[in-house]
């Protein structure tokens, strides 16, 4: 619901714009009646919109200045520069009234507004009439214009579902009323009985006679909201205005209930026919939120296409930001050493403020560089789509969440190893029909793609219903190819995470979809080289299940920062477990690199001696204990510093050959501090 | 990085390393700095000194002296860091190059530069794009491109 008031605020600030652009031009033409149908058509689409999302206030002042216009557009008379003037004017106080929660003084502010609308409509209609009065003796112009209106039958049948996006059908039917004369009469044929009854589901369905002057096309975009949600079916009854001619109307009606084709009863019979059009609900998968963007589309005219929605950034463009963005938090930390230093309660407050600042528009900045998993949906269905059929099964994809967002660096390198995982569940997971029917389960299979935003990190979880692991199998496959030693006890979690090693495939026989043993190894690594995780659970004949963790962002991290010898290195909190402080002297009895803590017996580094050398090692050192492939791994070094916010700084294209550093971060000193890549570090050290 | 490479100009850059005189295009130059601490970067091999944060940028620096295979001195006063923009592989590189001192700048026609002799003078022919006279001296016209295309090539192995 919010986020849909969210997206309306935004459109409404556009259709501000477009007001403005279109009452300046007026002011240049006020003979351009084009743009006065532009104006009014604005004004009714920010009324109706606004009331239906609840904006009541925006939608009721805006509905006077529609009838205003309405004078200019229906009189054909020109507009003067006070009502150009005057509804500028408004237009600020509506910015004003954007709000769903109106305070007493806005009520006041739509009173005012209303009344001075008022008054300016009651302006132009006495001096309209006295124009009027010149032009009578050389036109006669009523009997053409009544002509235009014609009467119209609206059978509106919402959908049950249709409150769950915040659709207020009323308001609609309000929006036909301003529109012309209604007849509206209301349903409640679908209405259960009381004990079924649930109050989230509209039953009510409308049938409405309408004669206005607008065109059906008018009538359909009232309906532009709801298409997808709702039956709606215009049919033109007659020319002319024939609600209260009740033979019309009841001949219509026994028409419409006998299915009996109905033609329009027509003044002249130079007008179309094809007066009846029915918008079917469309297809569910469009977004909501594509909704609103159906609204600017329809407004081509002299200066709708002037102003921009949204704009396209070079992708480079945004990672210059990012980068200028985080130099500005490396020089604020920076700020905030010295700050520090001197005491000075003026500077203080300003690197506080600069501080807060300097956050948001981080805050801003990743908002921007984040694109939804949405945008790579169309290959995940479209992977599902080819697959099922080659493998003759049939798959449901079920996506959850696609919404979630993520760096989008992130998700260019994400695609390939969700990609494989699809593809090992429809291949290994998802049984053949046959089987499936043999399980007593649904032929068709299902696989479910949910994605969530958990703290910092993006959980995106693939799940298929079909096989599940097969533990005695993947033992023995494994025992096979020398992963595992035949007399070793695991734990069914740990024989699944064995698909994860190198040079495992399950799959009895090699198929080119999956399988080719270089599958789930190359997913975890390039999970983990995001530093993120990957785990499994499965069921037999239940479920696999692959939940990813994925970091926000690559380009800052929350890490730990430690020295050894003279310089800094950052770790990643997310693989850190604890810290212990150790003497170094116990580390060097070890022989076998390996430190036995809290019972607890795993190997080490020594960072110290790798970087540094065997000299000047501190007596005191600290074991931070990392996880490596579900295994504990320590490193050494020497002191342990605080937590620290690092952005991460490539290190540039000559140093691409190495790989133990992800990059390296700027403390507020100015000095540099390596970010290590534990998960490389490790591989390659041990 | 605001810094582009300048093309077409034929100004040279001189400075020293030991008694030699060398040179780059001033087109590749785009800062001299003072010698600064240089965070090391472990496990890399001995000419390649570390990182520097350039203005929040973050630039390898290699040293000139061990590059070029001239004994290692403790850096003095006029030791500083040459920081150089090239194009690698279609993409512009930033590097620092440690030297002795810095000469001055100064003006070779292209017919003035002669190519490099065949017989090198204790290090890599393909470094070097040509070779000219200043007051008598010989000075080597370095191509930064080769040398630096080389290191990354030896940092890859290095590893």
């Amino acid at each position: 619901m919010n986020s849909f008031a969210e997206k309306f605020k935004e459109e409404g600030k556009e259709y501000f714009e477009k007001l403005e652009s279109g009452l300046l031009l007026l002011e240049q033409d006020p003979k351009n009646f084009q743009v006065v149908d532009e104006i009014f058509r604005i004004m009714h689409s920010l009324k109706g919109s606004g009331g239906m999302f609840g904006f009541d206030l925006l939608s009721d002042v805006t509905h006077d200045l529609e009838s205003l216009f309405d004078i200019f557009r229906s009189k054909k008379q020109f507009i003067d520069s006070t009502t150009i003037s005057f509804t500028l004017n408004s237009i600020d106080g509506l910015y004003n009234l954007m709000t769903q929660d109106p305070t007493e003084e806005q009520r006041l502010l739509a009173k005012k507004m209303k009344l001075d609308t008022q008054k300016q409509i009651t302006r132009l209609t006495l001096s309209d009439f006295s124009a009027e009065e010149e032009q009578l003796p050389s036109s006669n112009q009523v009997p053409v214009s009544k002509s235009n209106i014609s009467t119209y039958y609206i059978s509106f049948v919402p959908n049950e579902n249709i409150f769950s996006n915040g659709t207020n059908p009323l308001y609609l039917i309000d929006e036909l009323n301003a529109l012309g004369e209604c007849n509206v009469e209301a349903s409640f044929d679908e209405l259960p009985d009381l004990a079924e009854l649930d109050t989230f589901k509209c039953y009510a369905s409308w049938y409405i006679f309408i004669s206005t002057a607008e065109s059906v096309e008018t009538l359909h975009d009232v309906f532009i909201f709801v298409s997808e949600n709702a039956q709606i079916q215009i049919q033109k009854v007659a020319s002319g205005n024939v609600i209260s001619d009740g033979a019309v109307i009841a001949a219509f009606l026994s028409a419409q209930i006998n299915q009996e084709e109905w033609v329009p009863i027509e003044a002249d019979q130079t007008e179309e026919d094809e007066t009846s059009v029915e918008i079917l609900p469309e297809d569910k998968s469009e977004d909501a939120g594509e909704l609103s963007e159906s609204v600017p589309n329809n407004q081509n005219s002299a200066f709708a296409h002037a102003t921009v929605d949204s704009i396209r950034v070079d992708s480079q463009k945004i990672d210059h930001y990012m980068n200028l963005v985080s130099e500005l938090i490396t020089v604020q930390s920076r700020l905030d050493v010295i700050s520090s230093k001197i005491h000075h309660p003026e500077l203080e407050l300003v690197t506080e403020l600069f501080g807060k600042l300097s956050r948001q528009l981080r805050d801003n900045a990743f908002d921007m560089s984040l694109i939804p998993l949405k945008s790579v949906d169309v290959r995940f269905r479209r992977l599902i789509h080819d697959l099922s059929k080659s493998l003759d099964k049939d798959v449901d994809l079920v996506t959850e969440g696609l919404e979630t967002e993520l760096d989008k660096n992130i998700i260019e390198k994400l695609i390939e190893p969700l990609l494989h995982i699809i593809r090992n569940c429809l291949d290994h997971g998802i049984e053949s029909k046959q089987e499936r029917l043999a399980k007593k389960k649904n032929t068709t299979g299902t696989i479910l793609i949910k994605a969530s935003t958990v703290g910092s990190y993006v959980q995106i979880v693939i799940e298929d219903d079909g096989a599940g692991l097969d533990k005695v199998k993947i033992r023995e496959k494994a025992i096979a190819k020398g992963i595992l030693s035949d007399q070793a006890r695991v734990s069914d979690e740990e024989i699944y995470q064995l698909i994860f090693e190198s040079g495992f495939s399950t799959a009895e026989s090699v198929t080119d979809i999956s399988g080719r043993g270089v599958g789930m190894d190359v997913v975890r690594r390039r999970v983990q080289e995001m530093r993120g995780s990957v785990e499994l659970t499965t069921e037999k004949n239940r479920f696999t299940r692959f939940t990813i963790k994925l970091p926000l962002s690559l380009s800052i991290i929350d890490g730990l920062l430690t020295t050894v010898g003279d310089s800094f290195y950052v770790i990643p909190s997310s693989v850190v477990n604890k810290i212990y402080s150790v003497k170094s002297n116990a580390l060097k009895k070890e022989f076998r690199q390996v430190v036995e803590l809290e019972g607890i017996q795993f190997p080490y580094l020594n960072m110290h001696e790798e970087f540094d050398g065997l000299d000047n090692i501190p007596e005191e050192q600290f074991v931070i204990v990392v996880l490596f492939e579900n295994n504990l791994f320590g490193l050494v070094v020497d002191e342990v510093i605080r937590e620290y916010q690092a952005v991460i700084k490539p290190l540039g294209r000559l140093l691409k050959g190495q790989d133990v550093f992800s990059g390296a971060s700027i403390l507020g000193t100015g000095q540099l501090a390596l970010v290590i890549d534990t998960y490389k570090m490790i591989q390659k050290y041990s | 990085m605001a810094a582009e490479i300048i093309h077409g100009i034929n100004s040279y850059f001189t400075f020293k390393l030991g008694s030699e005189l060398f040179a780059v295009n001033i087109g590749n130059v785009t800062k001299i700095l003072e010698m600064t601490n240089i965070t090391k970067v472990p496990n890399s091999p001995h000419y390649f000194k570390g990182i520097i944060n350039l203005f929040g940028d973050v630039i390898p620096v290699f040293d000139g002296r061990l590059k070029f295979g001239f004994p290692e001195i403790e850096s003095t006063q006029n030791t500083c860091i040459l920081v150089l923009i090239f194009e690698l592989q279609g993409q512009v590189v930033n590097s620092g190059l440690i030297i002795d001192s810095v000469e001055k700048v100064v003006v070779f026609e292209s017919e003035q530069i002669k190519p490099a002799p065949t017989v090198g003078k204790g290090f890599n022919n393909e470094f070097i794009h040509g070779i000219t006279t200043l007051d008598d001296k010989f000075v080597i016209i370095l191509n930064i491109e080769k040398i630096f295309s080389e290191e990354e090539i030896s940092l890859i192995n290095a590893v």
